[in-house]
């Protein structure tokens, strides 16, 4: 078959937009390339990408067809021509038939769906934050406990702990006589206490106003009470200074409820602890209570 | 979400043909564009996108060592700087980027100087 006679039947080619050359399956001498290819490999040859100086069809035969490659993806750099083409070749008869897809489009939405994915993926993150952190105190909020203990629980099969609900005593005073930015010292002042003197065994929350809660996580409840006890010792020797510069000490009031014994959800558990600090309260409040001896 | 110029000039697809466009008049200049005879321009594009865009108040990107490092061997000198400074304003004037924005855009990336520069 002549080359002429080649041309005559792929002529066709030329109505076609994407690039298209067709070359011998086996000497991979070149049968036909529609006009397409040709403005393509023109501006391949100009582009300021192209560190050889070799042809397109060069390119293809070594790197597609001798390399025997699925695909060959090449960016065409010529100042105002910006293309990437990918070429593929399929063998038809004793013909080679390579044609190139424009994926510049592609390219460029499959880097701007990723990073915009990725975006998201970070707001989504610091939405969950947001929504997970007291803004004020900065350590995790009612939302956060409750998420984390149904997390614990069903994550570990020996799962214990312990809750302490903790309240700042006498804080509506110092929101009274010093005002809300001091009260907001406080509680900020207190929260940065426990976080300082708890560890990876502990999870600590705001659940609202003056109110805390610790949860001491598989530790036995003789420990976990001494814990509470320790902190409020520890909390008594914080001074704050009040807006007329007097020193004024912070204590709380804590009830203590162990998992299993006196309740196996969240909300009973804090629930019991609540009667167990109601009784702290009653007795002259600074000081610990355990529900099953209140 | 903080209000800024990243936001303001539509993310990362706008950003993205300003950037186009900027490297479309690099390769047009002399000074310029023996930098990039090699260069996988789609990879630099994104790359850029997103560095240009974390100067916008887009999200961070690239650390100034992380970007010392992948100048060091480019031999950018401050010519070439002053030249791409030029062609980054033209670009932003081109692409609607308002004067005072653009300014400040080119004022964060002065801070970035030292890091792609060689000395």
């Amino acid at each position: 078959m002549s080359l002429e006679q080649n041309n005559a039947d792929y002529s066709v080619l030329n109505y076609l937009q994407l690039p298209v050359v067709v070359l011998s399956a086996n000497e991979h001498k070149v049968v036909f390339q529609n006009n397409s290819f040709q403005l393509v490999a023109q501006h391949y040859l100009d582009a300021s990408n192209n560190p050889t100086n070799r042809s397109l069809l060069q390119l293809i035969i070594s790197k597609l067809l001798e390399n025997d490659t699925d695909k060959l993806e090449v960016e065409i750099n010529d100042a105002s021509y910006r293309h990437i083409f990918r070429f593929t070749a399929n063998v038809v008869g004793e013909h080679v038939i390579v044609e190139g897809e424009d994926i510049t489009e592609l390219k460029r939405n499959q880097f701007l769906f990723n990073r915009t994915n990725t975006l998201l993926e970070d707001y989504s993150k610091q939405m969950f934050e947001l929504a997970h952190t007291d803004q004020l105190t900065n350590v995790p909020n009612r939302r956060a406990l409750f998420a984390k203990f149904s997390q614990l629980q069903s994550k570990h099969e020996e799962f214990s702990c312990t809750v302490s609900l903790i309240d700042l005593d006498h804080f509506k005073r110092f929101n009274d006589s010093f005002g809300h930015d001091f009260g907001d010292q406080v509680l900020v002042t207190f929260a940065k206490h426990v976080k300082d003197s708890i560890d990876d065994t502990c999870y600590f929350a705001r659940l609202g106003g003056e109110e805390f809660c610790l949860i001491q996580i598989n530790i036995k409840d003789t420990f976990c009470f001494a814990n509470t006890e320790k902190l409020l010792q520890t909390t008594k020797t914080i001074k704050l200074m009040t807006p007329d510069n007097s020193n004024i000490g912070m204590s709380f009031s804590a009830g203590v409820a162990v998992y299993g014994k006196d309740g196996i959800s969240l909300d009973e558990l804090l629930n019991n602890a609540d009667k167990a600090l109601y009784i702290a309260k009653e007795n002259g409040r600074s000081r610990v209570v355990n529900f099953e001896g209140a | 979400m903080e209000s800024s110029l990243f936001i303001k000039y539509g993310g990362f697809s706008r950003i993205y043909k300003v950037i186009e466009k900027f490297y479309d008049n690099i390769l047009k200049s002399e000074t310029l564009n023996a930098h990039f005879k090699h260069t996988n321009m789609e990879r630099l594009i994104h790359h850029q996108t997103s560095f240009i865009s974390s100067l916008m108040g887009g999200p961070d990107y690239i650390s100034d060592e992380q970007l010392a490092q992948a100048h060091k061997n480019l031999g950018i000198n401050l010519k070439d700087w002053q030249e791409m400074i030029n062609i980054l304003s033209l670009t932003f004037s081109e692409q609607g980027i308002s004067e005072d924005d653009a300014k400040q855009v080119i004022a964060k990336l002065e801070t970035k100087r030292d890091f792609i520069v060689c000395h």
